[in-house]
């Protein structure tokens, strides 16, 4: 077995052990929250009877490891269960709410690279420079600002001032793809404020380290043009600390969706977790949290993989 | 009320050359043809709502909130509705009621009446519906009818409802959602459950519910009312941050948006897009006390806590200076209310400080639920500051609505609970919930002296008159005995985009939307 394939088979056979402790912890921390389920679907003013009768109709009242365990062995099969709630699959209710959250971390994945990459290259070529400090600045204002905040300064003047984009909602790509992309546009930009400044910050430390270099040098001493210095020799070469980057900004936005679809009412993943953790719909909450576990489990495997593309001396160990 | 300024054509024409120049750039990323319309002409006749909870279910007999209504409405018809201004009920689904003696009461029904699936709504089908709100084992309102002896169908659209008793809160309490008649065949078909596919007889028919997004109704076309509904589809958004819908609203996506808080207002007034409907509500927010475990069951300590709220004060912090301070059970504008029950707890910390004394402890402490929510917590502050003032010190702590209730209600581990009572049609109604001695919701879970006397007349009476006079002794009994704590009458916010019209507010606080129109 080659390197490679020793790295990815290792790599692979740790993926399910995780993924079995995720769904453990993510059950354990449902059973912390603070409340009774069978209480919130009985109703404000159910009487006792009327909830007892609640938690037996929906299986409530058995022993945790029963639940946990039909749970898990439904989840193996593809079965999220239903919600408690509205009595609808869970795994449909993410199906139908994902791909309103997808548009809008992808469009602040890519805003954050489209912008943090070049603004990065630009504070490194010219470190220590006024432009370099004020780059500097920015990153940590972005990092420092809450993306609600600039979700309601963005919502006030472009959405409802000078009427450029829409301020609420989101239309399904397939079916309008013009009004989808208007509407993720002040989300994304919301979310990738915080992007933005991480990338950009990450890629000027990692650049000047590259810059000063013996090999970079050389290449300077051959005549190379200093543009195909920097995106063909610099750039490959922060290669893993970009991905890395890359790999955690992808996490944070996917949490950090939560407040940005109650700004914006986008009905994605995130509301629909907050909405059923309010109300105690547990079989919602597992399975939206175990989705999100996976997601990010799936992500650091790739990047785990690009890695070993991109550094052979990642899969050597 | 805002100004009438029509939304800027140049606003819609921006936004939709945005969509446009997108819809490109989206498509040719595909690689697809066409382009997509713009999201205003797709909108056509639709009225769009931002609404700030999901329903809890669409089956009236099941329902689990209060928030509700707004989403029943339009897919049932009640068999007595009521005056929005005054709430006096008027004919329905039935045409007309009388009592044939005390305790019978003869429903005739409008003929040729019909289900959104076609099954008739006759006889019948509302002594199956009655039946089924007043035993099934699901029915949340079984409480509502418990007054209710038999039902029969005498005739093909005649409905005879014996009662246990002598009973005048009948018509109004048919005209909510134990009035709400939905078919019998989708009944039986859905074993018994219609929470997800409802059919009843109102003027919108069930099209779709993404639960936490859309609730979306069509036109009924076979409706009684001809001309109603005004606009062919109406769709409920789910928002439940209510800032956010009004945002919508300002921007032109949405067309109403409900429950407003207070501090929300100036911000749609100064739009200039929407009209605010700001009317009085009977939703009373209140203070619950268990009166039968100390210090509680010192009716100087009841009085002192209630004599200790600066009730003013409190309504121009936590309400914006909106909402009607209470000191009785009705606001002004209700027919029930009695001017004279409006100084028994007035604001006097002196007093509650010499009674707290009389009492023999000039500090007392009491524990307390309120909800987690953040208008919630800033009543709860503000009242602890007004009670801290005068040596009341009570320890309260926040749980979700549920929560408390049970909390409070059923499992009685603390004295007190700060919430509310939300309104309803029949001012007997909220009364026997709070007073009554069999009601859950009697805080003390005992008889108060002379309430149940005072109770039972207040159903009999047969004019308003009688009936006023009845509730004011119910009121006087209560707040002499300082059995609960009014606070204050929540004020219902409502904007309409200016590009409609029609609509009509009532007391009860809950909207409805068949009435509204495209403005001329």
């Amino acid at each position: 077995m080659s390197g490679n394939a020793r790295f990815l088979w290792r790599r692979l056979s740790q993926f399910l052990p995780v993924i079995l402790l995720a769904t453990i912890v993510v059950f354990g921390l449902v059973q912390l929250i603070p409340g009774d389920p069978a209480v919130t679907l009985a109703g404000e003013f159910a009487t006792k009877e009327r909830i007892e009768e609640v938690r037996r109709l929906y299986g409530l009242d058995r022993p945790l490891m029963v639940q946990y365990g039909a749970w898990l062995w439904d989840a193996l099969r593809g079965d999220l269960s239903q919600s408690l709630l509205s009595s609808k699959p869970v795994a449909d209710l993410i199906i139908d709410r994902f791909p309103a959250t997808l548009i809008v971390v992808v469009g602040a994945v890519l805003l954050s690279l489209a912008v943090g990459i070049p603004l990065g290259m630009a504070a490194a070529t010219r470190a220590r420079s006024r432009f370099d400090a004020a780059v500097m600045a920015f990153s940590s204002f972005g990092v420092a600002l809450p993306s609600f905040w600039l979700a309601m300064v963005l919502v006030y003047w472009v959405a409802l001032s000078w009427q450029l984009l829409p301020a609420t909602g989101s239309v399904p790509f397939s079916s309008a793809p013009g009004d989808a992309i208007a509407h993720a546009i002040l989300p994304a930009i919301a979310l990738a404020a915080a992007g933005i400044a991480e990338v950009s910050r990450q890629v000027r430390s990692a650049l000047i380290e590259v810059l000063a270099s013996d090999y970079i040098r050389t290449l300077r001493a051959k005549g190379l043009r200093r543009w195909r210095i920097l995106w063909q020799h610099g750039l490959k070469n922060i290669g893993v600390t970009l991905l890395t980057v890359v790999g955690l900004l992808i996490n944070r936005l996917l949490g950090a969706t939560v407040v940005i679809e109650a700004v914006f009412a986008i009905p994605g993943i995130g509301s629909l977790l907050v909405h059923a953790a309010i109300n105690k719909d547990f079989a919602v909450v597992q399975g939206v949290v175990l989705v999100m576990v996976l997601i990010v489990i799936c992500l650091n495997l790739i990047v785990d993989f690009l890695y070993a593309a991109i550094d052979p001396r990642v899969a050597r160990g | 009320m805002s100004s009438n300024t029509q939304r800027p054509a140049a606003a819609i024409r921006r936004r939709q050359a945005m969509s446009y120049g997108l819809s490109g750039a989206g498509l040719a990323m595909l690689g697809l043809p066409g382009i997509a319309a713009p999201a205003a002409a797709q909108q056509a006749g639709v009225l769009r709502v931002s609404a700030n909870v999901n329903p809890s279910t669409l089956d009236p007999a099941t329902g689990r909130s209060g928030g509700d209504h707004q989403f029943l409405y339009p897919l049932y018809d009640t068999l007595v509705a009521w005056e929005p201004t005054t709430l006096e009920p008027r004919p329905g689904l039935a045409q007309s009621w009388t009592y044939k003696d005390a305790s019978t009461v003869v429903l005739e029904l409008r003929p040729g009446l019909t289900f959104h699936d076609g099954t008739p709504l006759d006889a019948e089908a509302v002594k199956f519906n009655l039946d089924r709100n007043r035993s099934d084992p699901k029915s949340n309102i079984k409480v509502d009818l418990a007054g209710v002896e038999s039902v029969e169908a005498t005739g093909p659209t005649t409905v005879t409802i014996k009662l246990k008793q002598a009973d005048q809160s009948l018509p109004l309490i048919l005209s909510d959602r134990a009035g709400m008649m939905a078919s019998p065949t989708a009944i039986k078909a859905g074993g018994g459950s219609i929470d997800r596919v409802p059919v009843g007889a109102g003027p919108w028919k069930f099209a779709r519910w993404d639960d936490n997004a859309l609730v979306a109704y069509e036109r009924n076309p076979t409706y009684w009312r001809k001309g109603i509904p005004k606009v062919d589809r109406l769709e409920m958004k789910v928002i439940p941050e209510v800032s956010t819908g009004v945002r919508s609203v300002i921007a032109g996506e949405n067309d109403v948006v409900v429950a407003v808080p207070a501090i929300q207002k100036p911000l749609l007034d100064r739009s200039g897009k929407v009209k605010v409907f700001t009317t009085p509500s009977l939703y009373l927010y209140m203070i619950y006390l268990d009166f039968s475990k100390p210090p509680l069951n010192d009716v100087r300590v009841r009085r002192a806590i209630n004599l200790a709220i600066d009730r003013e004060v409190y309504s121009k912090v936590t309400m914006g200076g909106l909402g009607q301070p209470a000191t009785t059970l009705f606001p002004k504008e209700y027919w029930a209310h009695d001017p004279a029950l409006a100084n028994i707890i007035t604001y006097d910390p002196d007093k509650a400080k010499a009674l707290l004394k009389e009492a023999g402890s000039p500090s007392v402490t009491f524990t307390g639920v309120a909800y987690t929510d953040q208008a919630a917590v800033q009543r709860q502050e503000v009242l602890m500051e007004m009670w801290r003032r005068v040596g009341i010190n009570p320890k309260i702590h926040n749980a979700s609505v549920p929560e408390a209730s049970q909390a409070f209600f059923f499992n009685r581990t603390v004295n007190s609970m700060l919430a509310a009572i939300t309104a309803r049609p029949d001012p007997s109604m909220a009364p026997y919930t709070i007073f009554g001695k069999d009601s859950p919701y009697n805080g003390g879970h005992q008889e108060i002296p002379g309430m149940e006397a005072a109770l039972a007349a207040s159903r009999v009476g047969a004019t308003p008159a009688a009936r006023k006079e009845a509730l004011s002794k119910v009121q006087r009994i209560a707040l002499e005995q300082a059995v609960f704590v009014p606070l204050a009458f929540d004020v219902s916010i409502i904007a309409l985009s200016n590009k409609y019209a029609g609509f009509q507010p009532n007391l009860l606080g809950r909207p409805r939307y068949e009435e509204i129109a495209a403005a001329g």
